[in-house]
């Protein structure tokens, strides 16, 4: 998918507390959109100990799990996102040069 | 065949490893493909297999658990596993989250990429990590917050840790601890009574050698740097199992320096306040005492000198009354100076250059001290005024001048110095109560033996003296501590044995503006010829209540031409006075008498005839001079025992006044 242009990319990153995981997939996706994406990109940062009732809305299994809203279709990360060009592959971003 | 893995080789790209679908053991499987299925079922670890899209293509039961889907996992969409390496995921189920380690490898799947994600739960391993790190944060933190001192030491006494006050306790950081060895430490440790201890003795060592605990011993350790500090120590072994010698030893540390000086402080001004009663009651009773024995002081030297009158000097008597008048002359000097050390000597303070009273009594400085001994002056320039008595000065000159006589064996020098002064706060003077401020200082130094600590401690005490019975009273200095305490000073002294001493008297500076200054001391006159001294026939009211010093003032009185009224009681006086009022010029009255003191009968007395005059005369009192400490000036004030010559004086200048 072409990250040029005006579209915006929103993720949503389920976590349980900011465990070592959590804030390495955090700090990962961020890492990755901002060299990708640059400003057009949000990352929500759910914690299903606060909201548990959301895990079943987008079938949480496990945490951290990154789930991409936009561009829509379906795209689902399990993990701690260090494998950057899964990550890219899986959301369907350019690799970085 | 169901092969469960193929390799997968083509030409340019890596070989490839390709896990194929499992398939239940049964008739016809072979013992690979059955045994391999059955490891997979039975296995405690989750096995799943997530395609690219993130849907799971397989799972095992343990997976299945794990995920806590009874219903299977295989087509739900988990997630694509993006991790590099073993991470620890986290699993919500109704109990609670579940900590689970994920690992992936990837393979193919029916000839499709995939990942083979295993997974563990860890949570209890997770839970006893955490509640081990919590464990070791606790004591961690209780031992870095702790005032205790704790330190670990190996087998061989090495430092292996120690908390924060134990640092202080040593003055070493925890680094600088650990390059010492016991025998090459930078500190030292002595027992309290100052006996230094080996390193075999050391609480530590003693408890790894023993293999016993050593409770509560209280050391001085002294770093290279820095306050030593007074420490409790207690020492306990440590085993490994199975070991019957201590393989380590805590000692823990309660550093006792603040509690000790508050102690010592404590029991410094419990002594001091010892102190101030004994001299208090030493005082009392040596003021007591003086005050019965100057009345008969005054008996006996101006008998004497009555009696010298009458015989004339040619007398073969003479020289014997002589020697009464200087025996009984030196007893009024020494009831003189037990009167100073105990603060009740009548004093008539004024403001005073002190360079102007030293300078007068140098002649008889130089007397008291011989032709071996040098005496040296030297006043400091625009001296501060003083507020005291001068006769003080010269009492207290005279004290140190033969202190410093006595302290040299023939030739010597007696340095006298006098200079301002700033006492800053926190000064402190042992035996004196010292407020900072301005003072005159007036120093005297000599070349002499000098004194070595505890002689100094004592050398204000009275009945102290170094010298041989006879030589010496041990009330010099202690009237020195009376006279300058009395007047709101201190004194410092320094000395050491073969170095000489020196006596500094700090006298505060007089702020308020006196009326004048005076020099030196009185010397009496004598009385015989000097027209000045004789009376023009005033009449004198004499009130006093001890009949010898009564009758013997009287006839003194009467031979210096005076009409004289004695009474032995106030009532008596007051009867007199109201006959004779008119031809009264003054009242010489004792000070204490039973029915009515000196001061109230003179106020009776001035109501009957204004303008009478007063001199009062007073060896101590008890009261009303210790309470008040000195007359005013206006009042004259004749000190007993006196001699003609002094009350001759004394009564011509109450007259004129």
């Amino acid at each position: 998918m072409n990250t040029e242009g005006p579209q915006r990319w929103e993720f949503t990153l389920y976590v349980a507390g900011m465990t070592p995981a959590a804030k390495r997939a955090l700090s990962n996706i961020t890492r990755i959109g901002s060299a990708l994406l640059t400003d057009r990109f949000t990352v929500d940062v759910v914690d299903l100990r606060l909201q548990p009732e959301l895990a079943e809305r987008d079938q949480i299994f496990a945490v951290p799990t990154l789930i991409r809203r936009l561009p829509p279709g379906a795209c689902k990360l399990i993990g701690d996102l260090s494998d950057t060009q899964r990550v890219m592959r899986a959301l369907d971003l350019e690799p970085l040069s | 065949m169901n092969p469960l893995l193929r390799l997968t080789v083509s030409q340019g790209a890596p070989p490839r490893e390709e896990l194929l679908p499992a398939l239940p053991a049964g008739p016809g499987a072979s013992v690979d493909n059955s045994l391999f299925a059955v490891v997979v079922e039975q296995s405690v670890d989750g096995l799943l297999v997530i395609d690219e899209e993130g849907v799971v293509r397989f799972a095992n039961p343990a997976a299945c658990a794990l995920l806590r889907q009874g219903g299977g996992l295989v087509g739900s969409r988990l997630g694509s596993p993006a991790i590099e390496g073993p991470i620890e995921i986290q699993v919500p189920t109704p109990d609670g989250m579940r900590h689970v380690e994920m690992r992936t490898s990837d393979i193919y799947w029916n000839g499709v990429a995939a990942s083979l994600a295993s997974l563990r739960d860890v949570t209890e391993r997770t839970q006893t990590e955490q509640a081990l790190r919590e464990s070791e944060l606790k004591y961690r933190s209780l031992a870095e917050t702790m005032v205790q001192g704790v330190v670990h030491q190996d087998r061989e006494g090495r430092v292996v840790w120690a908390n924060p006050a134990a640092e202080r306790i040593f003055g070493l950081s925890l680094e600088e601890m650990r390059r010492e060895t016991p025998g090459d430490a930078s500190w030292r440790a002595t027992r309290e009574d100052g006996w230094a201890l080996s390193v075999d003795e050391y609480p530590a060592m003693v408890a790894l050698r023993t293999g016993r605990e050593v409770r509560d011993v209280t050391l001085v350790l002294q770093p290279s740097e820095g306050v030593e500090r007074c420490v409790r120590m207690h020492s306990v072994p440590q085993f490994q199992p199975g070991e019957d010698e201590s393989s380590f030893v805590y000692t823990t540390l309660d550093d006792l320096t603040d509690l000790r000086r508050a102690e010592q402080r404590r029991q410094a001004a419990e002594q001091q306040l010892l102190e101030a009663q004994k001299m208090e009651s030493v005082g009392r009773l040596a003021g007591g005492v003086a005050h019965d024995f100057n009345n008969m002081l005054c008996v006996i030297l101006g008998n004497v000198r009555l009696a010298m009158d009458a015989l004339g000097s040619t007398n073969p008597g003479a020289e014997e009354l002589q020697e009464i008048e200087k025996a009984a002359t030196r007893s009024a000097d020494l009831t003189r100076q037990l009167l100073a050390f105990a603060r009740r000597q009548p004093s008539a303070p004024r403001v005073i250059d002190v360079n102007e009273v030293v300078a007068g009594g140098l002649k008889m400085l130089e007397r008291l001290i011989g032709e071996d001994i040098h005496l040296v002056w030297r006043p400091g320039d625009e001296l501060w005024p003083v507020w005291i008595d001068p006769a003080q000065i010269d009492q207290v000159l005279a004290n140190l001048a033969v202190n410093a006589r006595d302290a040299i064996d023939g030739v010597g020098e007696i340095l006298i110095e006098s200079d301002n002064t700033m006492v800053e706060e926190g000064f402190s003077c042992t035996g004196f109560e010292v407020a900072s401020g301005e003072y005159v200082r007036l120093s005297v130094r000599d070349d002499g033996c000098g004194m070595d600590a505890a002689t100094q401690k004592q050398i204000f005490e009275p009945f102290f003296t170094t010298k041989s019975q006879g030589q010496g009273t041990g009330l010099g200095l202690a009237a020195v501590h009376g006279i300058v305490e009395q007047n709101a000073g201190f004194v410092e002294t320094s000395s050491r044995p073969g170095a000489g001493t020196s006596f500094r008297v700090y006298l505060p500076r007089n702020r308020a503006d006196g009326p004048e200054t005076l020099g030196s001391s009185t010397v009496w006159p004598d009385t015989e010829g000097n027209e000045d001294l004789t009376s023009s026939h005033e009449s004198i009211l004499l009130v006093e209540d001890d009949p010898s010093v009564l009758a013997l003032t009287e006839r003194l009185l009467k031979r210096l031409g005076y009409i004289v009224l004695a009474a032995a009681t106030p009532g008596k006086a007051l009867e007199l006075a109201s006959i004779h009022a008119d031809e009264l010029g003054l009242v010489i009255t004792d000070v204490v008498m039973p029915e009515m003191d000196g001061r109230a009968l003179f106020k009776r007395l001035a109501d009957l005839r204004p303008g009478l005059k007063c001199l009062f005369m007073s060896g101590y009192s008890a009261d009303i001079i210790a309470h008040r400490q000195v007359f005013p000036e206006d009042v004259s004030f004749l000190e007993k025992p006196f001699t003609r010559g002094a009350l001759a004086v004394k009564v011509r200048e109450a007259l004129g006044r």
